[in-house]
């Protein structure tokens, strides 16, 4: 892998590997949801969608002119290519992945030259975007995943910028005016530092070309924005979301999780892979292979610049929901009271350690870790070595990182999606003892 | 002393540019397809059965899956814990996958590691011991999955109900790979292993590796592990025959947001060479945001939230169909014939250069994705030599596509769109009312 700068200030990454004829590019920007100002949530996710929809006359620094194009001459270029853009939003970053078939490279950098430079955020646009990302919305009432995420990011981060729903409101799209959105985009999108990596069959010397042939300068850092971390949940509290006539429920209990880059990130990792995060993990054994009450049953701990969220996901029927929970919350105090067994070390140690290079299989991965850590203002290398930071990991600084990240009874928010009548619901919230908030779905997207 | 099967080479094939796929028939009848690649020290182990839910009896649905999801469990020679604690602690991982033609088990693993997944697998193919017990454990996580994935899940429940529509519920393409509810509770341990001893034989299975590991120790490992297995089996059944076509509409109620409308057309094999130009009017038609349908009906006439075309893969009688995810407000007979008319432009005029060319470069682009990993090649070449019997076909496909003229499209759109139609149309509970006041009006 090759780290470069190019003359306008850009920073790239390059692994080339010319195995298959095509070339994997991500563009990264470290701003994400979080940014949104309070009341115009899903600003942020308008903002870097309109990117793609049309362009105006665009005289890039090296390259020929390219005419305005409008959303569909846009989205068709892209596609006659053989390339496809996807924008991936995350709370503190932005990611612009394109694929493209290696001959028609050249002419995509062009396209993504004009896209981010000169994009035309026209207000016929915005209104089209917006009125499809609030259709979008509508119909994500059929899922109670997604419903459930929203319900347990309100309570897990209550007034934190973690807590609002990346993609808005139905309220807050609904206010939002394209000149909101220009004025952001001149603020943070266009100001904003950015990385480019570039996996495939390409070359360094290549790729230097392109972001110098594209892309005007940009600036090296920043504007500061300010995230504090997240507060503790105030014991336990319970939401559930009302779904009408469903067979099953989908249970999530949640905590916060683990900051990228601090010293107990590695030894939360392992303490996740040994509760919930293989196929052999605590939770895995206990939920489905002795009882049978759920076909998936994962824990995932999320991380970010700040602690992010710790999450067990699980579907029991509504027949076993009040037991399963109860398995769950006994689960989660032996591991958050005991730690994990010296067994349970080995077995996960060994697992992400050898697992390693499956992560790092294609050219594409093998750029992750420093494109991660630069988007997260991680030094270059800080998530380039897991294998020997795991490999380092004793029994005693897994557990120290599991008592100090967490305590039984004051960091716990349960959240259960699930159908059935109001009293029924409300009889398995009150054996949790917590606070309980009883969502109808839409108005989690209100 | 362990006995040692003879096998024979067969000839390579190329696959792409880049890669040649070793042949080996043994003596049992088990094919290896073998696949070196040194960049990384890894590999993909991987076993493709020919069974799938196609081989199952009437009223025995969802054996195949079923199975698949006991084949993990008690396996007479494997460590305590199954397959997957000894999978997951050598850093590897392990899954498997059922449809309609196929059943497939895989490790990805570090290179060191090979020799353990062919004893895994090897074992896997004749050592299952089941008890009551077990089977009646995983009936529970398999309804579970049921409920998730089809019950709990509207596209889940579409699909359903429209191949059951489209092929008929005795069908082998007519009912779902999981299983109908009233079919697993009923399967028994007796009904597990003699679908077990008829299908899981050597002459039914496909070996394949990818990854970082020498042939001839390969072959050596897989003569002494798998020769246990005699070469016994039925010989399989051909692909079942298309259905007697009966276009008709059906409407369902569901708890739904917003109309869901499907449409689907009898369509050919996926060996057949017409099969290739329907990929390219899939691209067309719903392929991407620029494609017809998604640009029209998602941001020029703004009534639906999205529009996917699919078709289907199966060795037999396939399906063409069109999915859209409607606006809560937007009336499925304005879609329909919206679609007729992209349809029958589609019948009156060949493709554009311009419009084909952008079509076979997103082809080429996803198929290319497909191939990143080794796990990713390793599944390419055991589904194409499964169900069409070519390892290499995936270039093929890429092939024809790019010699297939306008004309022969032209051709074949004509062939598949004349057929009318199946129209399942999903609208939310609270319609129900409207509608059956719509339908008493005289």
């Amino acid at each position: 892998m090759k780290a470069l700068l190019a003359e306008n200030g850009i920073p790239l990454l390059v692994e080339s590997d010319d195995f298959l004829p095509i070339v994997d590019v991500v563009i990264g920007l470290p701003l994400g949801s979080a940014w949104d100002p309070p009341g115009l949530e899903g600003l942020t996710a308008l903002s870097v969608h309109m990117l793609r929809r049309g362009t105006s006359a665009y005289k890039p620094p090296k390259g020929p002119p390219l005419p305005a194009l409008s959303s569909q001459e846009f989205e068709a270029s892209i596609e006659r290519l053989g390339a496809s853009i996807e924008v991936e939003l995350q709370r503190t970053s932005v990611r612009i992945h394109a694929s493209v078939i290696r001959p028609n490279l050249a002419p995509l950098f062009s396209l993504l030259g004009a896209m981010l430079e000169a994009p035309a955020l026209g207000a016929q646009e915005f209104l089209r975007l917006r009125n499809q990302t609030m259709a979008h919305l509508e119909s994500e009432l059929d899922d109670d995943a997604f419903l459930g995420t929203l319900a347990w990011q309100k309570h897990l981060f209550r007034d934190h910028p973690f807590a609002r729903p990346s993609y808005g409101t139905l309220s807050s799209l609904a206010q939002m005016r394209v000149d909101q959105l220009r004025a952001f985009f001149e603020e943070w999108i266009k100001a904003s530092p950015m990385i480019v990596g570039f996996g495939g069959a390409i070359s360094p010397e290549e790729a230097v070309e392109l972001i110098e042939a594209n892309f005007g300068v940009r600036k090296s850092k920043n504007r500061p924005f300010v995230l504090s971390e997240p507060p503790p949940p105030k014991g336990i509290q319970v939401a559930i979301v009302h779904q009408a006539q469903r067979e099953q429920s989908q249970l999530f209990v949640t905590a916060l999780g683990a900051k990228l880059g601090a010293p107990s990130f590695y030894p939360l990792v392992v303490a996740n892979a040994a509760f919930g995060g293989m196929y052999t993990s605590r939770l895995v054994r206990h939920v489905r292979e002795l009882k049978g009450w759920s076909y998936s049953a994962m824990s995932h701990l999320y991380a970010d610049r700040v602690r992010d969220a710790w999450v067990i996901h699980t579907h029991p029927p509504l027949s076993v929901l009040g037991k399963c929970i109860k398995l769950e919350l006994d689960l989660i105090q032996e591991f958050w009271s005991d730690g994990i067994k010296e067994d349970e070390l080995d077995g996960a140690k060994r697992h992400l350690i050898h697992s390693h290079a499956f992560r790092r299989e294609s050219a594409f991965q093998r750029l992750s870790p420093y494109l991660e850590a630069w988007l997260h203002e991680l030094p270059g290398d800080a998530l380039s070595q897991p294998s020997e930071e795991i490999a380092r990991l004793t029994l005693q600084d897994v557990n120290q990182a599991i008592q100090s990240a967490w305590a039984f009874g004051h960091d716990l928010c349960v959240v259960i999606s699930m159908s059935g009548p109001a009293p029924r619901l409300e009889k398995e919230a009150q054996r949790l003892s917590g606070a309980l908030t009883i969502y109808e779905p839409r108005t989690l997207i209100r | 002393m362990p006995t040692s099967l003879r096998f024979r080479a067969l000839d390579p094939l190329p696959f792409g540019t880049r890669l040649s796929i070793a042949r080996f028939a043994f003596e049992n009848g088990l094919l290896a397809l073998l696949v070196q690649d040194h960049r990384a020290p890894i590999v993909s182990y991987q076993a493709w059965f020919k069974v799938g839910s196609r081989d199952e009896a009437v009223g025995k649905s969802g054996q195949a899956h079923l199975l698949e999801h006991l084949l993990f469990l008690d396996i007479l020679g494997w460590p305590d814990g199954g397959i997957d604690r000894v999978v997951e602690e050598a850093g590897g991982n392990t899954n498997a996958a059922t449809w309609v033609d196929f059943t497939h088990f895989y490790e990805n693993l570090p290179a060191s590691k090979l020799e353990l997944a062919i004893q895994l697998e090897s074992k896997r193919m004749h050592g299952l011991c089941l008890s009551e017990e077990r089977l009646e454990n995983e009936k529970r996580v398999v309804l579970s999955e049921r409920k998730e994935q089809v019950d709990d899940d509207i596209e889940g429940t579409t699909q359903e109900v429209l191949h059951a529509m489209a092929f008929g519920r005795r069908h082998p393409y007519g009912w779902p790979t999981i299983g109908w509810k009233k079919d697993i509770i009923a399967i028994t341990p007796e009904d597990c292993m003699h679908f077990y001893r008829t299908h899981y034989c050597p002459k039914r299975c496909i070996v394949v590796i990818v990854g970082d590991f020498e042939i001839e120790t390969a072959l050596s490992e897989i003569a002494k592990a798998y020769s246990p297995l005699a070469p016994r089996g039925i010989e399989r059944l051909p692909p079942p025959s298309p259905p007697r076509w009966r276009p008709r509409r059906r409407t369902i109620f569901r708890p739904a947001a917003s109309p869901k409308l499907m449409l689907a057309w009898p369509a050919p094999s996926i060996t057949s060479p017409y099969h290739s130009h329907l990929l390219l009017v899939s691209e067309v038609l719903g392929g991407g945001r620029s494609s017809r349908l998604f640009r029209s009906l998602v941001e020029d006439m703004e009534v639906a939230t999205d529009v996917q075309t699919h078709l289907l893969p199966f060795e037999g009688p396939s399906l063409f169909e069109i999915w859209v995810d409607l606006r809560p407000d937007s009336s499925i007979e304005e879609v329909l014939e919206h679609i007729q008319k992209e349809l029958s432009r589609l019948e009156d005029r060949p493709l554009s250069y311009e419009e084909l060319q952008s079509a076979r470069n997103r082809l080429e682009l996803r198929f290319f994705e497909s191939l990143r990993t080794r796990s990713g090649i390793a599944e390419e070449i055991g589904f194409c030599a499964a169900v069409t019997g070519d390892p290499a076909y995936g270039f093929v496909q890429i092939e024809r596509c790019r010699q297939s003229t306008p004309w022969e499209i032209l051709d074949t759109v004509k062939r598949v769109f004349r057929f009318p139609p199946l129209e399942l149309c999903l609208l939310p509970l609270e319609a129900r009312k409207a509608h059956n006041a719509t339908r008493s009006c005289p």
